[in-house]
C-alpha cells in the first residue's frame, strides 16, 4: 500500500532544494537572467524547505514517527533538527560565498545548483533508514561538492582540490559500499529495521561467517568517517579545503560533516546498537587520534584555511566523543554540530571576505594588522576563534560540555582528559589569529562586506554568541528530538 | 535572603552594559571613552556598597538569586554573597574606576580597552558571585579573554610572549578544574539520582571520600596556578612586568585572588578529608612562595617585576593563612587578599607613573626622585609600610591574624614565613632608599613632575581605605567572621580534624 502523502512529507524539504535547483538552471539557459533573480530562487528555496521542515516536525507531533517508501526513509524529530542545521548552512553559505558567484559569471546558476543538489543529497543521507538509501544520499551530496571545489578557474590549486577530493572520497563511498555488501552478505538485510533485527539477535541464531558483521560495520564506519576527515582519515581535508574557492569552502566542509554525523549517529542508535563492541573503543580511539594528531598539525600551519582544516579534524574527534557514548550522548552530538557548523561556515565566509572569494590559499600574514583596517571583520573573527577554540560565553564551550559529559557518564573519562588537555593547546593556534590580527602591526586589507555577507555573519555571530549565553531554546528542542 | 531587586545579577550585568554603551561610541571621539568607563564604573561601585551595607553579620549566603538555566545538566544561575566573597567584591569594583583613572597614557584603541577593562569586571565579580559549578567556570575562564587582549594590546615590548603565557598557562589549570567539575555532578547524580552543578546542594551531599584526593588536586592546581603558587608562578612576573599599568593593578589586585577565592569556597568545604591530608604540603609551598618571593624581589633590578615577585610573596603568605585551619588564619587570608588588592595595587599604580615620566622601570635609573616629587614619594613609602604590614596600616591586621592563626597547628611554617616579613621590609624600603632619597642622579630625574591631580585622588583614596583597614578592621571582619567560623565549623563536623582553641577575638 503506498501512501502518498506519507511519502511526499517525508521527503519536501529535500523536494523543495531539488526543484530549486532545477529552477535555477532551466531559468539560466532560458533566460540568461542577472545573478539577483537567481538570488530570488535561493531565497524561495531555502524559506520553502524551512517551511517544508516545520510541516516535517508538525506531522512528527501529530503522527508520531514514521517509515516512507519502503522503509528507506525515516521521518523523526531528529532528522528534522539534522535538515534544519543544513538548511541554516546552505543560507549561510550563500549568504557569505555570493560574491563568488558572481565572478563565476555564466558558472555562478551552476555552482548555486550544485549546492542545492549537495544539500539535498545529504537532507537524503540524514533521512536515510535503509543502507543503500545512505550510499546514494552520500553520492549526491558528495559529487556535487567535488565539483564545486573545482568549479573556479582562477586557480590550478582549485582543480587540484577537486581532483584530490573526488579520488579519495571516490575511495572512501567504495569502502562504505564494499561495507554494505558485506553486511548484506551476512545478514540478508539493507534496513536498518531489518539490520537492527539481526544485530540484536546476533547471539542465538546461526549466521553463515559470523566474523564477516565485525569487519562490515567497521568498513561502513570507515566510509563515514572518511567524510567528517576523522584522523586517520583526514588527508584529504587541509588540501580541498585551501585550494577550494575560498567562497564556499565553509558550506562544503560544514554540510558533509553534518550529512556523515547525522548517518552516524543513526547507525549507533539504531542499525548497529546491540553491536556495541564493534564500535564504541574503536571511535573513542579514533576520537583520541583525531584531536591530538587535529590539533598537533594545526599549530604548525601557516595557512587560515589549512589551520581551520586542522582544526576541522580535532573537532571530528570531539564529535566522535560524544557519538562513541552511544545514546546518552546523542544530545551533545546534535548540539555540537549544529552550533559548530555554524561556526565553521562563518569563520571559512570570512576567511573568503580576507582572501577573496575564488582565492586559493589564505597566508597567515594578510592577517597582520587587520583589527585596525577592518576592525568588525577582526572582532567578528576572534569571536569565531573563541568559539571554535571552546571558550565560555560562545556555543563552542556549551558543545564541548555537553560531549564531555556524555562521555565521562560513559565511563570514558581517559578521552574527556585527553580532549580537555589538546582543547588548551589548542588555544595555541586560535590565539595565533588574534595575535596578528590584535597585537601584531601591519596593514591588514580593508575588508568590505556584501549584504549576503553582512547578513549571514550577523546571524552566525548572535547564534554563537546567543546559544552560547543561553543555550536552553536549542537545547529543549534537541531534547524533543532525540531519544 | 531574598529581595526583590537582584542586586548580584545588576553586579555583573552593570559593567557588561557598560562596555555596550562605550562600544557604541564612535572611535574617533577617543577622548569620551576613558571619562564615560570611569563614569559608568560607578554604577558597580554604589551597587557594591549598597551590598556592604545591607549585608548582614551572619554565615550563609545572602541576596541569593536562582534561576533555573538547563534542567538537562543541572544548571542554574545561581548566585550568592558571604563573608568571603562581599570583601573581594567591593575591592574589585574600587580597583576597575581606579586602574581605568590612571589610564590617562593609553592613546590606542581607547574605546577596546575600556570595553575589556568592563568585561573583564563583570567576569570578575560573576566569579565570586557564582554558586553553580558550571556558571562560575564560565566567568572563571571569560577573565583570561580580556586580560588577554589588555596585555597583548597595551604591554610592553615583549607583551604577545607574556599575553599567550598567561593565557595558556590559567587555561590548562582550568581544565582539568572542567574534568573535576563534570565529575562532581556526575557524582551527585550516582549519590542522589539528579544531575546538578549547584555548589549548594553539592556541599549539602557531601564529596566520596575516596575521590576527594584527585578532586583536591585538580582544582587546587586551577587555583595555585592563579594564585600563583610556587612552582606555578613563572607567568606572573613576564604578565605584571609586560601588562599596562591598570592590567598589573586589575591582575594583582583581583585576578589572583580569584585562585585564594577558589581555595576557600571550593578546596576547603568540598574537600575536607583531601584538604586535611594536603595541609602539609600546600603550607610547605606557601613558604618556600613566601621566602622565594621575597629573595628574588631583593635582588631585582626592575622596580615593576620587584613588586611582582613581592607578590608571590604575599600571596603564599594568605595560602598558609587557609590551610593553617584555623579562626585567625581564615580570617587573616580574607583580609589579606583585600589588603594585598589595595597596597600592591597602589605600588603598581606608582611604578606606572613613574615609568610614565621617566619611560623606565629600571631602579638604577632612578635616584633621589623624593626631591622633584615628594608627593609621589610619600605616598611609596606609605604603600611600602602598608604592604611590610607596619601596625596601624592594613596589612599588619592580615599578616598579624596569619601568623597567630597559623602558629597554632603550623608552627615551624609560620616561624619561617614570619621573616618573610623581614625580608619585604629589605626589599621595600631597599628601593625606596634607591629610588627616591638621596641627591638626584640625573637631570631627569631632578627635573621629574610631581603627581598629578588625578593620581594624588586616586592614591588619597586607597590611601584612606587602607588607614581604615588599619585602624578598625572590624568594619570587614565582623562581617567575614561569621562565614569563616561556619567553613571551619563544617570542617569538624565532616572530618576528625578540631580546630585548636584560641583568641576570643582577631
Amino acid at each position: 500500500m503506498v501512501d502518498t502523502a506519507v511519502s511526499l512529507i517525508a521527503i519536501l524539504p529535500e523536494l523543495v532544494f531539488v526543484l530549486g535547483a532545477v529552477a535555477v538552471l532551466m531559468v539560466d539557459v532560458t533566460w540568461k537572467p542577472a545573478l539577483r533573480v537567481h538570488g530570488w530562487i535561493a531565497a524561495v528555496a531555502v524559506a520553502g524547505a524551512s517551511g517544508a521542515l516545520f510541516a516535517q516536525w508538525r506531522d512528527v507531533d501529530v503522527n508520531s514517527i514514521r517509515l516512507a517508501y519502503g522503509d528507506m526513509i525515516l521521518l523523526d524529530h531528529q532528522g528534522v533538527v539534522f535538515k534544519g542545521a543544513l538548511v541554516v548552512v546552505t543560507a549561510l553559505g550563500l549568504g557569505f560565498g555570493w560574491g563568488l558567484f558572481g565572478r563565476l559569471g555564466r558558472k555562478g546558476a551552476e555552482a548555486l545548483a550544485l549546492v542545492f543538489l549537495s544539500a539535498a543529497g545529504f537532507m537524503f543521507m540524514v533521512g536515510s533508514f535503509h543502507f543503500l538509501m545512505l550510499f546514494l544520499g552520500l553520492e549526491v551530496g558528495s559529487i556535487s561538492l567535488y565539483i564545486l571545489a573545482g568549479i573556479s578557474n582562477e586557480s590550478t590549486e582549485s582543480d587540484e582540490a577537486a581532483m584530490k577530493y573526488f579520488l579519495l572520497g571516490s575511495v572512501a563511498s567504495a569502502i562504505l559500499l564494499y561495507g554494505v555488501a558485506l553486511f548484506y552478505t551476512a545478514s540478508g538485510h539493507l534496513g536498518y529495521g531489518g539490520a537492527f533485527s539481526f544485530v540484536s539477535t546476533l547471539n542465538t541464531q546461526i549466521v553463515f561467517k559470523p566474523s564477516i558483521v565485525p569487519l562490515a560495520v567497521a568498513l561502513v564506519l570507515v566510509g563515514l568517517l572518511f567524510k567528517i576527515a576523522a584522523a586517520p582519515f583526514h588527508a584529504w581535508a587541509p588540501d580541498v579545503y585551501q585550494g577550494a574557492p575560498a567562497g564556499i569552502t565553509g558550506y562544503m566542509a560544514a554540510a558533509a560533516k553534518i550529512g556523515a554525523i547525522a548517518a552516524l549517529a543513526r547507525l549507533v542508535q539504531v542499525a548497529f546498537r546491540d553491536l556495541p563492541d564493534t564500535w564504541q573503543a574503536p571511535l573513542a580511539g579514533v576520537a583520541a587520534v583525531s584531536i591530538v594528531l587535529g590539533t598537533i598539525y594545526a599549530i604548525v600551519q601557516t595557512d587560515l584555511r589549512r589551520i581551520l582544516a586542522y582544526s576541522g579534524v580535532a573537532h571530528a574527534g570531539f564529535l566522535l566523543v560524544g557519538v562513541s557514548s552511544g545514546g546518552i550522548g546523542a544530545r551533545g552530538v546534535v548540539f555540537y554540530i549544529l552550533t559548530y557548523a555554524v561556526a565553521l561556515v562563518a569563520a571559512f565566509g570570512l576567511v573568503g571576505q580576507v582572501s577573496g572569494p575564488a582565492s586559493a590559499g589564505s597566508p597567515l600574514d594578510a592577517y597582520r594588522g587587520l583589527s585596525k583596517s577592518s576592525p568588525v571583520v577582526a572582532g567578528a573573527l576572534s569571536v569565531l576563534m573563541l568559539a571554535l577554540a571552546g571558550m565560555p560565553v560562545t556555543t563552542g564551550f556549551v558543545a564541548k560540555f555537553g560531549v564531555f559529559t556524555a562521555a565521562w557518564a560513559a565511563g570514558q573519562e581517559w578521552l574527556v582528559l585527553v580532549a580537555l588537555v589538546a582543547s588548551v593547546a589548542a588555544f595555541a593556534f586560535y590565539l595565533r589569529v588574534i595575535v596578528l590580527m590584535y597585537f601584531e602591526d601591519g596593514d591588514g586589507p580593508t575588508v568590505s562586506l556584501g549584504l549576503g555577507a553582512k547578513v549571514s555573519l550577523a546571524v552566525s555571530l548572535v547564534v554563537t554568541i546567543g546559544l552560547g549565553v543561553y543555550p536552553t531554546v536549542l537545547l529543549d528542542l534537541i531534547d524533543r528530538a532525540v531519544y | 535572603m531574598t529581595v526583590d531587586f537582584p542586586v548580584l545579577t545588576s553586579l555583573i550585568v552593570a559593567p557588561l552594559l557598560g562596555a555596550v554603551v562605550v562600544a557604541l561610541v564612535p572611535s574617533r571621539r577617543s577622548e569620551v571613552h576613558l571619562p564615560l568607563g570611569i563614569a559608568l564604573s560607578m554604577i558597580p561601585v554604589a551597587l557594591a556598597g549598597w551590598l556592604f551595607v545591607a549585608f548582614e553579620k551572619t554565615a550563609g549566603f545572602q541576596f541569593a538569586e536562582f534561576t533555573e538555566i538547563y534542567s538537562g545538566w543541572g544548571v542554574n544561575w545561581h548566585l550568592g554573597v558571604d563573608g568571603i566573597s562581599l570583601p573581594l567584591i567591593v575591592l574589585t569594583t574600587i580597583l576597575v574606576p581606579v586602574s581605568l583613572a590612571v589610564s590617562g597614557a593609553i592613546t590606542d584603541r581607547t574605546k577596546l580597552f575600556v570595553a575589556m577593562v568592563l568585561l573583564l569586571e563583570a567576569g570578575m565579580i560573576g566569579v565570586f558571585l557564582a554558586l553553580d559549578l558550571i556558571v562560575f567556570f564560565v566567568f572563571f575562564e571569560l577573565v583570561l579573554v580580556p586580560m588577554y587582549f589588555i596585555i597583548g594590546i597595551w604591554g610592553s615590548e615583549s607583551r604577545i610572549y607574556a599575553a599567550v603565557k598567561f593565557f595558556l598557562y590559567t587555561a590548562f589549570g582550568s581544565a582539568l578544574m572542567l574534568a573535576g567539575i563534570i565529575a562532581l555532578g556526575l557524582g551527585n547524580l550516582r549519590a542522589t539520582g539528579s544531575l546538578t552543578f549547584d555548589y549548594v546542594a553539592i556541599a549539602e551531599v557531601g564529596v566520596a571520600v575516596g575521590s576527594q584526593w584527585w578532586l583536591f588536586l585538580v582544582f587546587a592546581l586551577a587555583f595555585a596556578i592563579k594564585v600563583p603558587l610556587f612552582p606555578f608562578h613563572t607567568w606572573l612576573p613576564d604578565a605584571h612586568v609586560q601588562a599596562p599599568t591598570a592590567g598589573s593593578v586589575l591582575l594583582a589586585g583581583v585576578l589572583l585572588k580569584l585562585g585564594t577565592y577558589g581555595f576557600l569556597r571550593f578546596n576547603l568545604p568540598l574537600f575536607p578529608e583531601a584538604t586535611l591530608d594536603a595541609v602539609p604540603w600546600m603550607a610547605a609551598l606557601a613558604v618556600v612562595g613566601v621566602i622565594y618571593g621575597a629573595a628574588v624581589a631583593i635582588v631585582q633590578p626592575d622596580l615593576k617585576k620587584l613588586v611582582a615577585y613581592s607578590s608571590v610573596s604575599h600571596l603564599g603568605f594568605i595560602v598558609l593563612g587557609t590551610f593553617a585551619l584555623t579562626r585567625q588564619g581564615l580570617e587573616g587570608a580574607v583580609i589579606q587578599g583585600v589588603n594585598h588588592g589595595l597596597s600592591t595595587g597602589a605600588l603598581f599604580l606608582l611604578v606606572g607613573m613613574l615609568y610614565e615620566r621617566r619611560h623606565t622601570k629600571k631602579i638604577a635609573d632612578f635616584g633621589g626622585l623624593a626631591k622633584a616629587a615628594p608627593l609621589m614619594a610619600g605616598f611609596f613609602l606609605f604603600m611600602s609600610f602598608a604592604s611590610i604590614g607596619l601596625p596601624g596600616l592594613n596589612g599588619f591586621v592580615g599578616e598579624f591574624l596569619i601568623l597567630v592563626g597559623s602558629y597554632a597547628t603550623l608552627p615551624v611554617y609560620a616561624i619561617v614565613a614570619a621573616t618573610g616579613v623581614v625580608l619585604a621590609t629589605i626589599y621595600l624600603l631597599w628601593a625606596y632608599q634607591r629610588v627616591f632619597t638621596g641627591e638626584p642622579t640625573s637631570e631627569d630625574n631632578a627635573g621629574m613632575k610631581d603627581l598629578k591631580g588625578v593620581e594624588v585622588t586616586v592614591l588619597s583614596v586607597l590611601s584612606i581605605l587602607i588607614l581604615v583597614l588599619g585602624l578598625y578592621p572590624r568594619i570587614l571582619l565582623d562581617k567575614i567572621t561569621p562565614t569563616t567560623d561556619a567553613l571551619l565549623e563544617r570542617m569538624e563536623i565532616s572530618t576528625s580534624y578540631v580546630v585548636p582553641p584560641g583568641g576570643s577575638d582577631g
